[in-house]
């Protein structure tokens, strides 16, 4: 526990995570307010019910990308920092260790992004939706598993890869989860090997869209899909099995 | 002790593993998805409320429906408010809508909802099947396909003429906004009128088509103007006056580069054929030009 509110302490100190979160505040507040407007189709989007599902995309994404940048150097820092060899000396497993240091990054990933919750909440509120209130809170638990996904992930690769691989490859899944229905869509007028080799390569990625999309659905009321949650959480699940396994050779 | 509890730990972490890939693995949709399902529901739905829309023997569900991930089709075969639903090879790879000849039976591919929705379509899949099941219909019943004229150009080819030639644009721009008259409320009292005047203007401008172009260009309205016509039909029902207006008529009148201006320009034909006699599709074989109804009923 010591370990994991070190790293939300360090964290929260951190510029960046200002930055982003005054950001996604801004995106929020300027296309729920007459100040701008989203059009789809040249069509002005209005309709709270509409922006809503298009505000949760722009708002995990964001919440994404911080649990992203946040996680890719907290492992590796600690080891060239040498404060792994404080920790081994107090008897903590190296598994435990990089456990630990990824709940602190998922920690300060979720407070962020339930600052940005609370804004889309409040312009909710101010638009005069406000029955729409409890299912926003609710679609957090989208956005917690969205996050999670991305700074397990991230973590469990930099403890075996130096940083600029792990960052490359976690741009390309991070983006690639984040556009999976374009993607997906793109693909579609593929043919022949090489379009159901691309399929399955997009299969891949975890389906960081359709957990946005699921949120949404909440909201408007539609039917949610659990197995976009389920194969969520095993991602979580996968990647968490890789904190516990992978070690570093320094310690 | 402490070597106990990590082995705990480990069984534990590992029945959530097997538990979520158990989860995983029975809430993944096989076969046809539910929300395709729905789509086709919606079609047989409609049907019950709009019937063949005129066209005499017209049924949407007479004609199978592929929902087609582009690898696999989903077949849906409606017999009796029931319908069985086959697996298959996917007959068309990519995104497809259009219609498949699978031996003397024509069928409707479509995609699966998932991709439908991820192209950004304004449009119900459901509209979309019943277009298709139109095109279906006039093969089966009409085969307008086998007797379409060997001289025709395709769509895209036919546009591209068209689109590059001033004169042939100009006119036809102005056979658009002639027709656009039967959209407005206001004007269509008068649909002899407005007739009159579009025959007029149409048999100006067939003199500087070649042949070729005009019998593509009727075919092109005659088949897809009447299909949008029926699907523009199905969306005033299930989505309402101003998503109809705002989709299939306010733009109708303007010519647009590419092949949408024939969807357009046959389905306003059609709609003026409804002002000029009510009753013109029971009789209507796809045998002739709508150009040709229409002057049947001002001369």
């Amino acid at each position: 526990m010591e370990i994991v509110l070190n790293v939300v302490k360090e964290k929260i100190r951190k510029k960046m995570l200002y930055i982003t979160t005054v950001l996604g505040i801004l995106v929020v507040m300027i296309f729920s307010s007459d100040m701008g407007s989203l059009t789809i189709g040249g069509k002005n989007i209005k309709d709270y019910y509409v922006l809503i599902p298009i505000l949760i995309n722009v708002v995990n994404f964001l919440s994404g990308a911080i649990a992203l940048a946040m996680s890719i150097t907290t492992i590796p820092n600690e080891y060239e920092r040498r404060t792994s060899h404080l920790i081994w000396s107090r008897g903590i497993s190296q598994s435990k260790y990089h456990i630990d240091l990824t709940i602190g990054n998922v920690i300060v990933s979720w407070i962020s992004g339930i600052i940005l919750y609370i804004t889309l909440g409040l312009f909710a509120i101010i638009n005069g939706y406000n029955n729409m209130l409890g299912l926003i809170f609710v679609a957090i638990l989208f956005m917690f598993i969205y996050t999670a996904i991305i700074c397990t992930l991230t973590s469990a690769l930099s403890i075996k890869l130096p940083t600029v691989i792990t960052g490359v490859i976690m741009i390309i899944v991070f983006l690639g989860g984040a556009l999976r229905s374009i993607l997906k869509l793109m693909s579609a007028v593929l043919t022949g090997f090489g379009g159901t080799v691309v399929k399955r390569l997009i299969g891949l990625f975890p389906d960081l869209a359709g957990l946005s999309r699921q949120a949404g659905n909440l909201i408007q009321g539609k039917p949610v899909d659990i197995h976009v949650i389920v194969i969520g959480l095993l991602f979580i699940w996968i990647a968490g099995l890789g904190l516990i396994l992978f070690r570093r050779k320094e310690a | 002790m402490k070597s106990l509890n990590k082995k705990i730990g480990y069984a534990v972490y590992g029945l959530i593993g097997a538990g979520l890939i158990l989860t995983g693995f029975i809430t993944t949709e096989r076969g046809l998805k539910g929300d395709d399902r729905k789509e086709y529901d919606r079609v047989v739905e409609d049907y019950a409320e709009l019937g063949d829309m005129g066209f005499d023997g017209f049924r949407p569900m007479d004609y199978k429906v592929a929902f087609s991930n582009g690898e696999k089709d989903f077949v849906i075969d409606y017999n009796d408010g029931d319908y069985e639903v086959s697996e298959r090879k996917a007959v068309y790879e990519g995104l497809v809508g259009s219609i498949y000849q699978n031996g003397n039976e024509f069928e409707v591919v479509v995609p699966e909802y998932d991709t439908w929705i991820a192209t950004g379509s304004s449009s119900q899949l459901s509209s979309v099947i019943w277009h298709e099941s139109f095109h279906a219909f006039q093969n089966t019943k009409y085969h307008v396909l086998e007797n379409a004229s060997e001289n025709g150009l395709s769509e895209t080819e036919l546009a591209e003429r068209i689109d590059s030639d001033v004169e042939k644009k100009n006119m036809y721009e102005k056979e658009l906004e002639i027709l656009s008259q039967i959209t407005d409320e206001e004007k269509n009292g008068d649909a002899e009128t407005i007739a009159l005047e579009y025959i007029n203007v149409a048999s100006d401008r067939d003199k500087i088509l070649s042949d070729e172009e005009k019998v593509s260009e009727d075919f092109y309205e005659m088949v897809e103007g009447s299909a949008y016509y029926v699907e523009a039909s199905v969306v005033r029902y299930e989505n309402g006056e101003a998503a109809y207006q705002d989709k299939y008529i306010n733009e109708a009148g303007n010519y647009i580069d590419g092949n949408s201006k024939y969807y357009h320009h046959g389905m306003m034909q059609c709609m003026l054929l409804d002002e000029l006699d009510p009753q013109w599709k029971a009789s209507y074989n796809f045998d002739k030009p709508l150009d040709e109804v229409i002057a049947s009923y001002v001369k």
